[in-house]
């Protein structure tokens, strides 16, 4: 196997892993990792093809990444404040309860 | 005519409407500037008449709106010729002596630079729709003689009833404008132009007449039955009476609802060529079954608008009716000397029920009326005239162009659609009469009434005596008015002389709808009482309920609508989850529909 | 840095944010930084205008970025970018204009406009930007900014809730942004978006690489959906517009949500577009998925009880009449320009008659203190002028002449037939009518019935919110009489869609 198999199988797994907490899973926080599991496997994805057509690391996709990486962080950031603040309001933190809003 | 004559003849009242704001700065210019306008656009109107009475070629002037290079050009153009001249004459002609009514009528009214500049910006889009040379500006102006049908049945917001009519109105011509608007969109794609002489010449070219073709002519009456309130999208005009009566004179008797019949005519081209049988039928049976109905409704109604209103439902199903024998017969002018009558007559009866309705602060209700015709002559006799010629007596302008669509209906050997015409002109007389009855003669029925003070100024006089002279006279200018209309040049066998058989069944028919009332409300015998029982007392149920189309409408699109939508609201529950899954299902299904179709496989 | 009308939003959003923080927050001092932030927002115009004569001038501007490693990343200005842009800042201008009056009540005034600020900059940078890197970073500007602007009001249970459900469905839109950026990057080797499409251009497509970008086209289409709110990804938008304070809310219904449709535009239109794919199919698949917005749209609309989220769904609605005309964009030739221009125009007007709706229904809001229907009865009699721009917002939403919304919705009806899609025609015309009744209601309501008693005390309008809604209102007006000029620009920016060579060219 090479990188390049490697790295997409692993970015693919990611991703599943990500859209599988986000449809299934229930807990606020864990959908906040889940979409940053979405986000990383999309990376993975991204610094893979970086790295194998030209044969040398490419400097923007590298870049992009470390953006990725960086915009994952702040959506974490606000997401988790907003599970703070929905705890307050919610006393759970079960989004299924999170349904007052419907249509 | 007067230098840019058919451009300025819409132009003018459309930015005087605009200027209102400025000439309500004063309240004496505020209410004779409107009048000024409307007089000052029948001048322009009329000066119109001696280009087209020479005959053609018409002119058609265009200017550029809306251009795409290469795609698409849409032009204002406007056209010239005898019927669009002809009806621009009727608006604002009848348009001018109804603003000089009004200010008399709405004196001392709250939010009047509000109603002149509706009535302004009304008689300026309905002109342009009747000289627009194309569907794209037809349907524009279209729409916006329908705002201000809208604004001003809801003039009084503050009544409650006159909100709702106001309302309803707007929802149910909107529907029939769909319809228009995708017929006019059909010819669009056949033909490439809004233009009506594009679609003429492009109906002469075709050898084979493409499929779309076919179909616009019933969307275009669909159109046309929401506007001019025919069967079975009359609903609205019945409750747009809450409107102020010259208002109701205007845009719900004289002209907006005659839009209908005005587009019917101009477009007849298309369906004489698309559809001849079946659209002629339709047409006839349309007209037909809403005069006959719609007629017996205004037996029963105790409103004294509510009748005039039914009355011009019915009328209007007349000229459709006319419209699809004349068509047949080869002469379609028909409907157009109806339309000039039934604007005439219809109009003076407004204006007359107008002067008791003002006295009473806006009380319409007839029970309540009775022995008024020493406190109200020139109303009285306003109404009788206005009366006399809508039931078809003879001398008066009703009794001619009735007979003639009697005398094409057996023309062309429609004897069904002879019976209807009959039966409904024996109605239209008996209710009129009653309504004469019931207000002017008699004894006052209530200490509302006896109490009222009636007022009869001149201004609102004199436009009562005008119309009541053209009642007289355009009678007999049927001759002159068809060779006006050019319409009779190919078809000289078409006679225009009183033939003895239709001049029979009018005689029949007053003499069947004048008889009854005498006795009913005449010599009491038997009483008008007796007919609110028994069997007679369903029929009169369903009648005032007009036939219970509108707890029908009720029923299936509010109440059905409200529940179907209530269950497809299941399908949002609000969960994140069930929100995540649904974008997955959408990526899934557009990547196998994208690669099963693309073969990406 | 990023020409100066991104680079005066973003000093603003700065200085506000330093100004506020330097008075630690504890002054109102709402109208001052309304103001500075309107007048970011006029500069941001007044630039606009001159890279406006600049783009026309030389066909396009390019701007490099300094750092010598990501010299790739970079903005390329068209006419697309410029005709998004404007309707970005005129909207932004007007909200900012009107939360002069509307967030009064509010606290955090200094975030609120840095927010508002940063947002617009990252919309604006998002329809510059020539390069996935530039791209994807303004993107995240945006969409980080609404998430915190939908649940600014955090002391209320609804804005939290719509501002997370909001918050994990948009950032699972970005990372299938990120993914078709690496896919796109593996078929071509490049992040420009001129380089990847002359790659594609230029390369042979075997059946393999068409797999990949069929499915690279549905992971662009979902991911840039989800933000455009295309039925199914479309069930935040209900939650999140509503929830935001109402100019917020005339931001996202208005403007927002056309950046989604932009970067459709842009990535099939332009950059995957030389790829010999069956686009008449993409055409019709699109064309499948507007049908499915426009209808789910108006029928959620037509019983909905809250004001805002009416106007919520019904853009929706308005989002499938768009992504109507895009689809037939895609059939390419004359036709696609036909139905670009049909889109643009009609993705142009929404913004104005949408804003102005939000922003009208913002002042009766703000009057009342309720967005219920059932307590806005009569509202309009309160506050006539604002009334009276009610009603012309509300004609225009229901496509009535002579309002601007009638334009568009034939021109759309017009570049439907002209690609020959009859039942589209027939789904739009009967999506016309359906949203008729619900915008019918909602005027009833408002306008039309008396005042409830509760309504009483409130008189008239502020000037404030008068004057930015009387801009929108006047071009609401303005567009649908005289749509000339209006047409033309939508037109030119519709050619410089599928124009590859020019987009190339720019330098």
């Amino acid at each position: 196997m090479d990188v390049y198999t490697i790295g997409l199988a692993g970015g693919m797994l990611l991703i599943i892993l990500g859209i599988y907490g986000l449809t299934v899973k229930g807990n606020m926080i864990r959908l906040i990792l889940s979409v940053e599991i979405l986000t990383n496997g999309a990376i993975v994805v991204l610094v893979t093809f970086g790295a194998t057509p030209l044969g040398v690391i490419n400097p923007v996709i590298i870049s992009l990444a470390i953006l990725a990486v960086g915009v994952g962080g702040c959506i974490a950031a606000v997401g988790l404040a907003i599970v703070i603040q929905a705890f307050r309001h919610y006393k759970t933190l079960n989004v299924r309860e999170l349904k007052r809003l419907r249509w | 005519m007067l230098p840019y004559a058919p451009f300025l003849v819409w132009v003018i009242p459309l930015v005087a409407s605009a200027l209102m704001p400025l000439a309500a700065l004063n309240s004496r210019t505020r209410d004779i500037f409107p009048v000024l306008v409307g007089f000052t656009t029948a001048v322009f109107a009329f000066s119109m008449v001696p280009d087209v009475a020479a005959g053609p070629p018409y002119p058609n002037p265009q200017l550029t709106w809306l251009v795409i290079p290469g795609l698409i050009t849409v032009n204002i153009g406007v056209i010239v010729d005898p019927l669009s001249v002809f009806m621009a004459c009727v608006v604002a002609g009848i348009g001018s002596l109804i603003l000089l009514y009004s200010i008399g009528y709405m004196a001392g009214e709250e939010g009047m630079t509000r109603y002149w500049f509706f009535m302004l910006l009304f008689i300026g889009s309905m002109v342009g729709l009747v000289v627009a040379d194309n569907f794209l500006w037809l349907y524009i102006f279209w729409e916006m003689v329908g705002l201000c049908s809208y604004a001003l049945i809801g003039f009084w917001y503050k009544r409650p009833e006159a909100r709702k009519a106001g309302f309803k109105a707007f929802i149910v011509t909107r529907i029939g404008d769909v319809f228009l608007l995708t017929g006019i969109i059909l010819v669009y794609l056949t033909t490439g132009s809004f233009a009506f002489k594009d679609l003429q010449g492009a109906l002469e070219a075709f050898k084979v007449l493409p499929y779309t073709l076919s179909v616009v002519p019933f969307l275009m009456l669909i159109g046309a039955i929401g506007k001019s309130a025919q069967l079975p999208l009359h609903v609205w005009l019945p409750d747009a009476m809450e409107g102020p009566t010259p208002v109701s004179a205007l845009i719900h008797a004289a002209t907006m609802v005659k839009a209908g019949v005005y587009l019917m005519a101009r477009t007849h081209f298309i369906y004489m060529e698309a559809a001849p049988e079946a659209w002629l039928t339709t047409l006839v049976w349309v007209g037909a079954v809403t005069a006959l109905l719609t007629a017996t409704m205004g037996l029963t109604s105790v409103d004294i608008k509510r009748v005039l209103a039914y009355s011009t439902i019915s009328q209007i199903g007349y000229m459709m009716m006319g419209l699809g024998l004349g068509a047949g017969a080869g002469f379609i002018f028909l409907s157009q000397f109806h339309l000039m009558s039934h604007a005439i007559f219809k109009a003076l009866l407004f204006l007359a029920a107008g002067i008791l309705v003002h006295s009473f602060h806006g009380m319409r209700d007839m029970r309540k009326m009775g022995g008024l015709w020493r406190d109200a002559p020139v109303s009285f006799y306003a109404m009788v005239i206005g009366v006399l010629a809508l039931g078809g007596v003879p001398p008066f302008n009703g009794f001619w162009s009735k007979d003639l669509i009697f005398a094409a209906a057996m023309e062309t050997g429609n004897y069904a659609a002879l019976a209807f015409a009959v039966v409904t002109a024996a109605i239209t007389l008996a209710y009129g009469l009653r309504l004469i009855y019931l207000t002017y003669l008699g004894e006052k029925r209530s200490d509302e009434v006896r109490k009222a003070v009636i007022h009869e100024p001149a201004v609102m006089t004199i436009p009562l005596f005008i119309l009541s002279a053209l009642c007289f006279i355009t009678g007999f200018t049927a001759e002159g008015f068809a060779s006006f209309l050019g319409i009779l040049g190919g078809h000289s066998h078409v006679v225009l002389h009183i033939e003895p058989l239709s001049a029979a069944l009018s005689i029949i028919a007053i003499i069947a709808g004048a008889l009854p009332i005498y006795l009913v409300y005449g010599r009491k015998s038997p009483p008008p009482e007796r007919f609110a029982i028994g069997g007679w007392g369903f029929l009169q149920r369903m009648l005032s309920e007009g036939y219970y189309f509108d707890r029908f409408y009720y029923a299936v699109f509010v109440d059905g609508l409200k529940s179907a939508v209530q269950g497809f609201r299941k399908s949002h529950p609000g969960i994140l989850n069930f929100n995540m899954s649904l974008i997955l299902g959408g990526f899934i299904v557009l990547t196998l529909l994208l690669l099963t179709l693309g073969g990406g496989w | 840095m990023f020409t100066l009308v991104v680079d005066v939003l973003i000093f603003f959003a700065i200085a506000v944010a330093v100004v506020g923080a330097l008075t630690r927050y504890r002054a109102n001092l709402n109208t001052a930084f309304g103001l500075a932030s309107t007048i970011g927002f006029g500069l941001a115009l007044y630039f606009w205008w001159n890279l406006y004569l600049e783009v026309q001038r030389a066909g396009g501007v390019l701007v490099l970025k300094a750092l010598p490693v990501l010299a790739s990343s970079s903005l390329r200005i068209d006419m697309l970018g410029m005709f998004f842009s404007l309707l970005f800042l005129l909207v932004g201008f007007t909200s900012s204009f009107h939360s002069m009056r509307y967030m009064e009540h509010d606290s955090g005034h200094a975030q609120y406009y840095a927010l508002l600020l940063s947002m617009v900059a990252g919309m604006v940078g998002v329809v510059y930007a020539g390069d996935f890197f530039t791209l994807f970073f303004f993107w995240e500007l945006m969409a980080i900014t609404s998430y915190v602007l939908v649940a600014f009001r955090k002391h209320l249970w609804e804005p939290v809730e719509a501002g997370f459900k909001y918050l994990v469905m948009s950032a699972a839109g970005s990372a299938l942004i990120l993914l078709a950026i690496a896919l796109l990057y593996g078929i071509t080797g490049t992040t420009d978006l001129a380089g990847i499409a002359s790659a594609i251009k230029a390369g042979t497509i075997n059946a393999e690489l068409k797999t990949w970008l069929y499915f690279a086209i549905a992971v662009i289409v979902t991911g840039f959906g989800i933000k455009a709110s295309i039925v199914p990804l479309h069930t935040w938008l209900p939650d999140a517009h509503p929830a935001a304070p109402t100019p917020i809310s005339a931001m996202l219904s208005g403007v927002v949500i056309k950046t989604g449709v932009y970067a459709i535009i842009r990535m099939l239109g332009l950059v995957i577009y030389p790829a010999a794919l069956d686009w008449n199919m993409v055409a019709v698949v699109v064309a499948f998925f507007a049908a499915l917005t426009m209808t789910v749209g108006n029928v959620m609309a037509l019983l909905q009880e809250d004001v805002k989220r009416l106007l919520a769904c019904s853009s929706i609605a308005h989002i499938g009449y768009i992504m109507l005309g895009v689809s037939i964009g895609l059939l390419g030739g004359t036709i696609g320009l036909y139905g670009y221009t049909a889109g643009l125009l009609h993705t142009m007007n929404h913004a104005i008659m949408k804003g102005l709706a939000f922003l009208a229904v913002g002042a009766f809001i703000h009057a009342a203190g309720t967005r219920k229907l059932s307590e806005l009865v009569g509202i309009g009699h309160r506050m006539r002028a604002m009334a009276v721009i009610f009603v012309i917002a509300i004609l225009a939403l229901s496509g009535v002449p002579p309002m601007n919304g009638f334009v568009s919705e034939l021109m759309l009806v017009l570049a439907t037939l002209n690609a020959g899609m009859g039942i589209m025609v027939a789904v739009l015309l009967a999506n016309i009518l359906i949203g008729f009744g619900y915008y019918l209601r909602l005027l009833y309501i408002m306008v039309w019935q008396s005042p409830r008693s509760e309504l009483e005390t409130i008189r008239g309008t502020s000037w404030l919110m008068l004057i930015p809604c009387g801009i929108l209102a006047s071009l609401c007006i303005l567009i649908g009489v005289y749509p000339e000029p209006f047409l033309d620009f939508a037109s030119q920016a519709a050619q410089a869609v599928a124009n590859l060579p020019a987009y190339t060219a720019i330098a």
